[in-house]
């Protein structure tokens, strides 16, 4: 008689959690034909628990405390970058409990964070979809599943004893996504938005390729350390501009197409056409040239060079791409320009360690030469050139001639106007 | 009108004081009652006896057994003369510890609800579950909102449930008492998200499993009316997400 109650109560709680179906078919928020999120159902092919929302793209995580902090005792004493991870992490937090109700076999958030959070996952799903198939990068490469801390206490306590609030982040030290929670934003969270989600998972592919997974990137602790920080400047600038150029490159997988400015339903107008990649007349100009060759990392990211420097070098690739019509050919081209160990093709990665004892070597010419090298249809490849030297201000004469990755074709465009030698 | 079972067993030899209690000496004779013809007066005007003790070796048992059933009436009795019928009305009001989809300890919010009890141990016809057992009929509402201005969620939980419950009434007038409390209903819960001007509504219904614990009292206003109020702990199940409820009620019993 007990045994039959408790299989009965046990039943009972069972059917209280919703079925889950393979594929996931859920309701989530996306962008619509005329700029506004309508909901509409979505297929999630990866996710393996819809309470939790776990599954092999990302786990959320809510309720976790981080704190950077260069007092903490613990963390100057970290010995290991797992180690000083661990530091950081000052409350693990718990998964999330998405709130559903099932309506004709299709999953519906019953609360906003619940919209968000399953609004989320479906951004990673479709970012990893797109490194996947567009960048040519195996399934496993992407490790398991990326932990995604959702309105975490994130605290960068040497700058600002507050957590960080309306922000969505890429955080190498922990290998981990951060949602943080919205304040002054009050447009579409930055989890909804399908562009930003897919720039911070950019992030994790270039920390996975680049730096090797590492949770503190040699290039930048040891390159950022010294005075005047050319390659660590320039390898923050890269992973910010690749970022903008695959995050647009992933609104181009979507049912409304190609966005170029998809921070606008986030962020206001300024910034929106701030890193707006079509925009055709960024130029580096004197000022940057100087700044990202002589100063410190801490100078050069407290002016948010990195982002401008970025955006020049997303908006080049924007145009040698939709100029060509090759545009996914391009997207995949440098991504595999990340790491390549083909000898005399080197990658970014690659090209870090030559550079390892002497970070000038890393600069605009060879960070060029890397991505050009990748690319082989020459159209292509002549377009690529031409966009690179004509804004980013590399003398055409570094690439362009016998043994060098330039077709001849490739002089330069004139979009800008040239900076004399500095 | 409630007596405690010490009460009871003295309430028969106070009333059998009162019968054996001579009458008033200080009355002279003008002043004596007038005698009612009695048939039985011959035996009235007796000498009381102790009835001579049976040789019947089952005369005791007999005799506790009769005292056994009079004090039963007795009970009943005070059943009978209570003049409350064991039904309450109750205002609920505290925090309601929504389970967090957002992955914090929780999400704590305003809980608001109407509650009914009726003491069915009343209709059992047995004084020590009289009042230790009865059943709430209620209803609870907690919502929530988040969000941007330009995107944002409400969400309301309506929680109906039936929960029988045990008391452990203590004091003189069994006015207070601790109890535990299970029972079951469905939540309703909906959400109406805004994107801009447009507005998508979501409802649905889940079980609900209720259980808890709590303090509960009922200090007489008046001779039919009581105050009634409860401090409780409840926790519902919805569906597969637990809410916690802390808080208290207040209202009348009859």
């Amino acid at each position: 008689m007990h045994r039959t109650v408790i299989a009965a109560a046990l039943l009972f709680l069972a059917a209280c959690e919703p079925v889950p179906q393979d594929p996931v078919r859920v309701r989530a928020l996306v962008l619509s034909g005329n700029g506004s999120y309508i909901t509409q159902e979505v297929t999630l092919n990866t996710l393996t628990d819809i309470i939790r929302m776990e599954g092999d793209v990302a786990k959320l995580i809510g309720g976790a405390r981080i704190v950077l902090d260069s007092t903490d005792p613990e963390q100057q004493a970290a010995s290991t970058e797992e180690g000083f991870a661990n530091a950081l992490v000052q409350a693990e937090g718990r998964p999330v409990t998405a709130n559903w109700i099932t309506q004709d076999n299709v999953l519906w958030p019953a609360d906003f964070h619940t919209w968000n959070l399953v609004t989320a996952y479906y951004n990673f799903e479709k970012s990893r979809e797109y490194f996947n198939t567009v960048g040519n990068i195996p399934l496993a490469d992407f490790g398991g599943p990326a932990t995604v801390y959702y309105f975490p206490d994130f605290i960068l306590k040497d700058a600002n004893p507050e957590p960080i609030k309306d922000n969505a982040l890429w955080f190498a030290p922990t290998q981990s996504f951060m949602l943080a929670p919205f304040d002054a934003l009050q447009r579409a969270p930055l989890a909804i938005n399908s562009g930003i989600m897919s720039h911070e998972y950019a992030h994790m592919v270039f920390n996975r390729k680049v730096y090797g997974s590492r949770r503190l990137p040699p290039p930048i602790l040891e390159w950022g350390a010294v005075g005047a920080s050319p390659g660590a400047n320039l390898i923050k600038a890269l992973d910010e501009g690749l970022a903008d150029y695959h995050g647009y490159g992933v609104t181009c997988k979507s049912a409304t197409g190609c966005d170029s400015r998809f921070f606008r339903t986030s962020f206001d107008d300024n910034l929106s056409n701030d890193r707006d990649l079509a925009k055709t007349d960024r130029c580096v100009d004197a000022f940057m040239r100087d700044q990202l060759n002589n100063a410190a990392l801490g100078t050069f990211s407290a002016q948010g060079l990195e982002y401008k420097l970025g955006s020049i070098l997303a908006s080049a690739l924007y145009q040698a791409g939709e100029s060509t019509g090759q545009r996914e050919v391009l997207m995949r081209a440098i991504i595999s320009a990340y790491s390549d160990e083909t000898a005399n093709n080197p990658g970014l990665k690659q090209l870090v360690t030559l550079s390892q004892n002497n970070q000038q070597n890393f600069n605009l010419t060879s960070v060029a030469a890397v991505f050009i090298k990748h690319v082989t249809d020459v159209p292509l490849k002549t377009a690529l050139c031409n966009e690179l030297i004509d804004h980013l201000q590399i003398p055409a004469a570094s690439l362009v001639g016998p043994g060098l990755p330039c077709p001849a074709a490739a002089q330069g465009g004139n979009t800008c106007t040239k900076l004399p030698p500095p | 009108m409630r007596t405690s079972p010490l009460y009871a067993r003295l309430l028969p030899l106070l009333l059998g004081a009162l019968v054996l209690s001579t009458p008033a000496l200080a009355q002279d004779e003008d002043d004596a009652p007038l005698a009612y013809p009695d048939d039985d007066e011959e035996v009235e005007d007796a000498p009381r006896k102790l009835p001579p003790r049976s040789s019947d070796p089952t005369a005791d048992h007999d005799r506790m057994a009769d005292e056994r059933a009079q004090e039963d009436d007795f009970e009943r009795m005070a059943g009978d003369d209570d003049p409350n019928k064991g039904f309450a009305g109750e205002l609920i009001m505290g925090a309601m510890l929504l389970e967090s989809s957002q992955g914090r300890f929780a999400d704590p919010t305003f809980g608001l609800g109407l509650r009914f009890t009726w003491e069915y141990g009343r209709i059992l016809n047995n004084e020590p579950l009289r009042e230790t057992l009865w059943l709430d009929v209620r209803w609870m509402m907690a919502g929530s909102s988040a969000g941007t201005t330009l995107i944002n969620g409400s969400s309301r939980n309506h929680y109906f449930s039936l929960a029988p419950a045990y008391e452990f009434v203590f004091g003189a007038e069994k006015t207070y008492g601790v109890f535990g409390q299970v029972g079951g209903g469905f939540a309703y819960q909906s959400t109406s998200l805004a994107i801009g001007e447009e507005l998508t509504p979501v409802k649905g219904i889940k079980p609900l499993l209720q259980y808890g614990v709590g303090f509960r009292g009922r200090p007489r206003l008046s001779e039919r009316m009581s105050l009634s109020f409860r401090l409780e702990l409840m926790r519902f199940r919805r569906g597969y997400m637990d809410d916690t409820f802390v808080g208290g009620s207040i209202g009348t019993a009859f």
